[in-house]
């Protein structure tokens, strides 16, 4: 294939990884999980701060967060940015290691990570798993690299992964076994250890302006260790199957194509077997999400194996493996359709945050200025929808309602010279009360 | 030019096409620019077309009506054509490669790519970013043929002079500018070097340019020989324009022939090139000829006229320091630059090594400052032509300073290192500077000391870092270093505010180029009102009342509502009964009487301005406020982030209200949130079933009286003797009958004021004469009133029948407020006897009056009423009661006139123009209401409980419309005209037993 294919087939797949990721990002509002990083995000991005949030969930992100949000303004599309560019950029990743690993499985694994449902709900979402999955995969590659001068750019990007929330403290044993195994471990230098440290500390602190987001390095690693104690729910195979049986299928096929005396490339072999096998112990409650992507790369080969069976088998063989090929290519292209369609946050506190403005446009008249109370340790998903109301403080109920704001809290008790509107059929659900 | 080269100005590009075209038309229309768009699009539908020197040049008006011809009216279209010529102007920043060098030009493209006032208006309905790609059109020509002699270039340069002249009068400053330039060269050459004048291109370039547009000076001509250059019309302001134009022609022709006589270009050249100067003018300015020779007067003569009478006006009253301060808020990176750029141009120039075009940007940046501040009239667009030569300025400084920069021998990661490391310690400053570590023990205090002393070891971090990377550079490698950092921070902090102000504040006064700009509440009353329209069904056919002082940009947006009813200043009753109102606060007070009842209102800002407190700003004021820590945190939240401490945006101090009024029953439907502000308003309770209650009639007045039957009888009237008082309307005429409903006289015969003579009118006055009486009354002393419908008046007689007086006139559809005498077919009239005065509902005008007996007019009753008919005063306590009916409900009120109640009438759903409901009180309370659609009379109890549908026997199956009711006290009996059967029905009376309604036995004889 010439240089200009090459090209378009990698910009082909980045143009499609970016749409898939892209599209109607903003159509559903911030979840819980998604708002626990952005609201503290903007809370450092405003003039006037803004009603204290919880520990952000990725240090990096809320980073990455507070520049978008400080330069362009606060939305739901902007929140969810830095996680679709990283994850189109992921899918992207594979073509450096056409060299390394042959072309067919570099472009099989460039194939399922545009089109893998778990990968794509995870980069739609505005949490730190996506940048996470992001940084292990970039690190992963340099690694892989046969160029060293690429190595040195593994120390910044192990640095930021250090500080990408959560999902890091699991990953990050992954990448280092799988570069052992490949043979690509090297000692690092003082400047590897330099900068490693420089960029960690550059991307959970804001750049080193907003120190308050480190927190959430030693608060992901905390929940992280706690999590060893959660009572085991291992393996998920159910919830696995449901999102991703296509990439099971095809790793099973990779697996097959990797039995001994059958493995061609010795490298693409041990870190698919390594990452699968390794992957799914590094948390005692493993994520359907991350067993998914343990398997990714044995998927891949499996693909790459049915692509050699299609070009190069028999005739019946050629069939058979175009057909399972296509199956599996529909079915997955279907599962990524469905999932970037899934609204994921609460609508009904996006209806309430526009009610609220309108509200206030009648009252005010300007949509931004109604005294809103909410409850004390709210729920962030909700000061995030009231972002743009100005005026929103917190106060204890019902004794602060004398001044007649609206408030927001629960169906009980009824407040007295108050009408309520449910946002949520739920006994729990949330109700604007709003002054008669 | 190498591949990246191309690849970056291909990047450039389409980042300039995405920041131009995305999202046109979420912003509201400001003032101007709805002015420009609706006479566009006036223009594209009607294809007429005037030039107005106030709306600057044709060009924005053909271009723009050309494009909603091709592409639709809306917002979006009427911004393509700016934001193609916003990009343009970075697309045309790439020929000046050979001026500016090839990274000096894609600096200044990027600069101009970044420039919030060029982007803000390319993505904005204005002249303002046409101008400035002529301009550069213009300058380009000029540099082109100074290097070539080659005459294609000044054909270039007189296009885009010819076409910015068309476009704004801004182009006499450009020209000033550029011309001074090539003038002042020239004349060092000629006289410093002793150039010959062959060779003297500045020269020639020079008076090229005065002698083609010096026509356009001619209003100085005006002005010196004492005539009017803001006249236009009439045989003397052609007289005086064609003499003045000639003059100028002349004089320019005459520099052309005796300038350029030894000049290559000779003056055969020059004369095609004016004719291709003057093409467009003429062509433009006369709307493609059709506006002979007024157009072309308004635009040679007018355009330099008008705006020169403008110049002491000094619109928009702004400080002479406006446009520098403007520019230090937006255009951080390109002030920096083109300041550096300045600095090094003034050291050539003391080492006398003048650059040629870096110091004529120079010059053209300063000439534009000084001039545009000088000039009376300060508007921010206007800053459009001060930056443009900045980024040209700066661009080329940028592009000299990297690429003398040595590269060679810094190591990428150091050299990384001390970039950023410029950045990271001003925003660690910025944020330091705004944290108060060390106030008191309190968790939330200790927490914010500790984040200071965070901060402040990585702020001495970096610059530790920074020293250690810097060290194996030179001096001058790691100063350059730095500063690129310093500046790659400033173009991010552009780019933001760039961002912010086209993208999140667009509409917004906190931004102060948001100036007299249509706020978010435009569009979002407009999609209130399309809601009414959609839910309505009528859509575009939806009538909306709007006024003129919300002109604009209304006028723009409300041409999707073509039955409008616009009402300027007066308040007229069409306007005020419209679905949708809208009222300017100027108009609020004529307004607002007529429609506070029945109309929901929704409060809403128009147009608003930034705040101008700059304006005051001197030394003492820029020192107090560096001294306290509150006022510069003040001024940071708004400098920075647009904020206004304690300023509230729905009470910003510099806004134009309106408001919106939408009909009750309309609001009610489509405004679901609004449902608590409509309760509050209790509009009538529901209707319940009404009994059925049928009695034998006590008797009929029918067959002859006098020669004739009656004819459609609407009313009828009691005197103190039980004489009966009929209004025979049909036969325009009042027939008067006993107690016992004998005959005894007829007043009056036919006449209609309006046609006179011919209606059978006897004269002029036509005493005692009528057009359709629809109510009669007994006043005091027996005093017969006439309700003379369709003559618009009051007609008074003694009990014998003689005419007294008359008073009122027949006007239809007066404007509010509308005269206490004019009465628009009044239907019924009412006496209060006990307190001497009368009711009369006038019911075209939706309105009761209440009169003296003389015929003054006391009152008005405040009821916001709809066809009010009739009307009926309680003889227990004088309450009155008016049949507001198409409202479908009676409203009463006591007897100091003040509102007490209104309760639905289950009936009364026609339109009808003849069947109209009337009302009596008996003397327990009960109000009797005739239906005569339902052929029927409804009882109501003392609290407006319906009690009874009252019905003779007689009635049944037979063609009867019930209308004029009078009461009998004495006899117990029910008068009801029948203008279906051209009776009068004599019914018994109703009571209450129980609640339950029953037929009152006759007490005495007679009916």
């Amino acid at each position: 294939m010439t240089g200009t294919n090459r090209l378009l087939f990698w910009g082909a797949l980045g143009a499609g990884a970016l749409a898939l990721r892209l599209v109607g990002l903003g159509s559903s509002p911030l979840s819980s999980s998604e708002a626990v990083t952005a609201w503290p995000a903007l809370v450092a991005a405003l003039p006037e701060g803004g009603l204290p949030g919880p520990v952000p969930g990725s240090a990096l992100l809320a980073t990455l967060q507070w520049i978008a949000f400080g330069m362009l303004g606060a939305g739901d599309v902007l929140a969810r940015v830095p996680g679709a560019l990283l994850g189109a950029a992921l899918a992207v990743l594979p073509a450096c290691l056409e060299r390394t690993w042959g072309q067919a499985p570099a472009r099989s694994l460039g194939l399922l990570l545009v089109l893998d449902p778990t990968l794509l709900g995870i980069a739609r979402s505005a949490e730190g798993f996506g940048v996470g999955v992001f940084l292990a995969a970039l690190l992963l590659t340099l690694l892989l690299q046969e160029d060293t001068r690429l190595h040195r750019l593994a120390a910044p990007v192990a640095g930021l992964l250090l500080v990408s929330g959560f999902e890091a403290w699991s990953l990050l044993p992954i990448v280092a076994i799988a570069a052992l195994v490949a043979g690509r471990w090297r000692a690092p230098t003082r400047r590897d250890q330099a900068l490693v440290a420089a960029f960690a500390l550059l991307g959970a602190t804001g750049l080193l302006v907003v120190p308050e987001f480190a927190g959430a390095v030693s608060a992901s690693l905390t929940a992280w260790l706690h999590a060893w104690d959660a009572p085991s729910a291992w393996p998920r195979v159910s919830a696995l199957l449901r999102t991703d049986l296509p990439v099971v299928v095809l790793a099973a096929a990779g697996a097959l194509w990797t039995s001994p005396g059958r493995g061609r490339r010795g490298a693409a072999t041990l870190v698919a077997a390594t990452w699968a096998l390794v992957a799914p112990v590094s948390r005692r409650e493993p994520e359907p999400a991350l067993l998914a992507l343990a398997l990714l790369p044995s998927a891949a080969v499996g693909l790459a194996w049915l692509y050699e069976r299609a070009t190069t088998g028999r005739a019946t063989v050629q069939r058979l493996a175009l057909g399972a090929g296509a199956v599996v290519t529909v079915g997955l292209v279907l599962r990524a359709v469905s999932v970037s369609q899934v609204a994921v946050g609460n609508r009904g506190l996006a209806r309430l945050a526009a009610d609220v403005a309108t509200l206030s446009a009648q009252r005010t008249p300007d949509r931004q200025e109604i005294p809103v109370v909410v409850p004390e340790r709210a729920d962030p998903a909700l000061l995030w929808a009231l972002r743009r109301i100005a005026t929103t403080t917190v106060a204890r109920l019902p004794a602060d309602a004398a001044a007649r704001p609206f408030v927001i809290a629960s169906r009980e008790p009824v407040l007295e010279g108050y009408f309520g509107h449910a946002y949520g059929a739920e006994p729990g659900s949330v109700v604007l009360w709003v002054p008669r | 030019m190498t591949a990246r080269e191309r690849l970056a100005w291909a990047l450039l590009l389409a980042l300039n096409v995405a920041t131009h075209f995305a999202d046109l038309g979420a912003r509201a229309m400001g003032h101007d620019e709805s002015l420009h768009a609706f006479y566009s699009h006036q223009y594209a539908t009607t294809g007429v077309y005037k030039h107005d020197p106030m709306m600057h040049g044709p060009f924005l008006f053909h271009s723009t009506g050309l494009v909603f011809l091709l592409a639709g009216t809306n917002d979006t279209t009427a911004r393509l054509l700016p934001a193609l010529f916003g990009t343009l102007l970075v697309a045309t920043l790439f020929a000046f490669r050979r001026y500016l060098g090839r990274r000096g030009a894609f600096f200044a493209a990027v600069l101009a790519s970044l420039s919030p006032v060029l982007l803000v208006y390319a993505r904005y309905l204005r002249n303002d970013i046409y101008v400035s790609v002529f301009t550069l059109l213009w300058v380009l020509g000029l540099l082109r043929f100074q290097d070539t002699r080659k005459v294609r270039w000044l054909w270039l340069t007189s296009f885009a002079m010819s076409i910015s002249f068309c476009s704004k009068e801004t182009t006499f400053i450009t020209g000033a500018i550029l011309g001074a330039w090539f003038a002042l060269r020239g004349l060092v050459r000629a006289f410093v070097r002793r150039e010959p004048f062959g060779l003297n291109r500045d020269a020639e370039a020079a008076l090229v340019m005065l002698s083609l547009a010096l026509p356009f000076a001619s209003p100085l001509v005006h002005t010196a020989l004492g005539w009017n250059p803001e006249q236009f019309e009439g045989p003397l302001a052609q007289v005086h324009a064609a003499a003045a134009i000639g003059l100028a022609l002349a004089l320019g022709a005459g520099i052309a022939f005796v300038g350029l006589k030894r000049a290559p270009l000779g003056f055969k050249a020059w004369t095609r090139l004016l004719a291709m100067f003057w093409f467009l003018p003429v062509f433009l300015f006369s709307a493609l000829f059709t506006d002979m020779p007024r157009g072309i007067i308004s635009g040679v003569v007018g355009s330099l006229g008008y705006w020169l009478g403008q110049h002491s006006v000094g619109r928009g009253s702004q400080p002479w320091f406006y446009y520098a301060f403007l520019t230090v808020l937006y255009e951080f990176l390109p002030l920096v630059l083109a300041s550096c750029g300045a600095i090094a141009v003034l050291r050539r120039l003391a080492a006398r090594r003048l650059p040629r075009v870096p110091a004529f940007l120079l010059f053209w940046t300063v000439g534009a400052a000084l001039l545009y501040s000088v000039a009376g009239e300060r508007m921010p667009w206007l800053n459009d032509h001060i930056v443009l030569p900045m980024t040209l300025l700066g661009g080329w400084w940028l592009g000299r300073y990297v690429s003398r920069v040595p590269w060679a021998g810094i190591d990428r990661l150091r050299g990384l290192a001390v970039f950023v490391s410029v950045p990271l310690a001003l925003l660690l400053l910025a944020r330091l500077a705004w944290l108060r570590p060390f106030a008191d023990r309190s968790l939330t205090a200790l927490a914010e000391s500790g984040v200071f002393l965070t901060l402040a070891v990585f702020l001495i971090a970096v610059g530790l870092v920074a020293r250690a990377c810097a060290r194996g550079m030179t001096g001058r490698q790691a100063r350059s270093v730095s500063l690129l950092g310093g500046f790659a921070l400033l173009a991010v902090l552009t780019a933001r505010a760039a961002f912010t102000l086209t993208f999140v504040n667009y509409d917004m006064a906190t931004e102060f180029l948001a100036y007299s700009h249509g706020t978010p509440d435009v569009k979002r009353m407009l999609a209130e009102v399309e809601e009414v329209a959609d839910r309505t069904g009528v859509g575009s056919d939806l009538v909306v009342a709007a006024d003129d002082d919300t002109a604009w940009p209304l006028t723009w947006y409300l041409r999707v509502y073509p039955k409008q009813a616009f009402y300027a200043d007066t308040p007229t009753l069409e306007a005020m009964r419209s679905p949708v109102v809208i009222v300017g606060s100027k108009n609020l007070p004529a307004a607002e009487p007529y429609l506070e009842r029945d109309y929901v209102k929704r409060d809403y800002r128009l147009v608003w301005w930034p705040i101008e407190d700059y304006a005051g700003i001197d030394l003492d004021t820029i020192l107090a406020t560096l001294a306290d820590p509150e006022a510069r945190r003040r001024v940071w939240n708004i400098a920075v982030h647009r904020r206004y401490d304690g300023v509230s945006l729905a009470e910003w101090p510099y806004r134009h209200e309106f408001k919106l009024f939408v009909r009750r029953d309309l609001a009610r439907d489509v405004w679901p949130l609004g449902q608590e502000a409509l309760a509050a308003a209790a509009p009538e309770a529901q209707a319940a079933p009404v009994p059925e209650l049928r009695c034998a009639a006590r008797g009929v007045y029918e067959g002859a009286f006098g020669d004739k039957p009656l004819a459609a009888p609407a009313a009828v009237a009691l005197g103190a003797d039980g004489t009966r008082w009929i209004a025979d309307t049909g036969h325009h005429r009042v027939v008067k009958l006993d107690a016992s409903g004998r005959f005894l006289a007829s007043l009056g015969s036919a006449c209609d004021l309006g046609k006179g003579a011919a209606s059978g009118c006897r004269d002029a006055e036509a005493h005692g004469q009528f057009a359709e009486p629809w109510g009669v009354a007994v006043g005091r002393g027996g005093e017969l009133i006439v309700a003379d419908t369709w003559n618009g008046r009051l007609q008074f007689f003694d009990s014998k029948g003689a005419f007294l007086r008359s008073w009122g006139r027949l006007v239809m559809n007066a404007p509010l407020p509308i005269p206490t005498d004019n009465l628009y077919g009044p239907r019924a009239v009412a006496s209060d006897a006990k307190r001497e005065r009368l009711f009369v509902t006038d019911t075209g005008n939706k309105r009761v009056l209440v009169l003296a007996p003389d015929g003054g007019v006391l009152a008005e009753l405040s009821g916001g009423f709809d066809e009010p008919v009739g009307v009926a005063v309680s003889p227990r306590d004088g309450h009155v009661f008016v049949a507001d009916t198409w409202n479908q409900r009676i409203q009463q009120f006591d007897a100091d006139l003040e509102f007490v109640a209104s309760w639905a009438v289950p009936g009364w759903k026609s339109r009808s123009l003849t069947n109209k409901p009337y009302l009596a009180v008996d003397d327990r309370g009960l109000v009797y209401a005739s239906d005569p659609d339902a052929g029927r009379v409804l009882v109501f109890g003392p609290e407006g409980q319906p009690v009874a549908s009252l019905a003779a026997t007689e009635w049944h199956g037979a063609d009867v419309g019930p209308t004029g009711l009078a009461l009998d006290g004495r006899r117990k009996i029910l008068l009801v005209t029948d203008t279906a059967g051209n009776k009068v029905w004599s019914l018994p009376q109703v009571t209450l037993a129980d609640g339950t309604a029953t037929c009152l036995a006759a007490s005495r004889s007679g009916h």
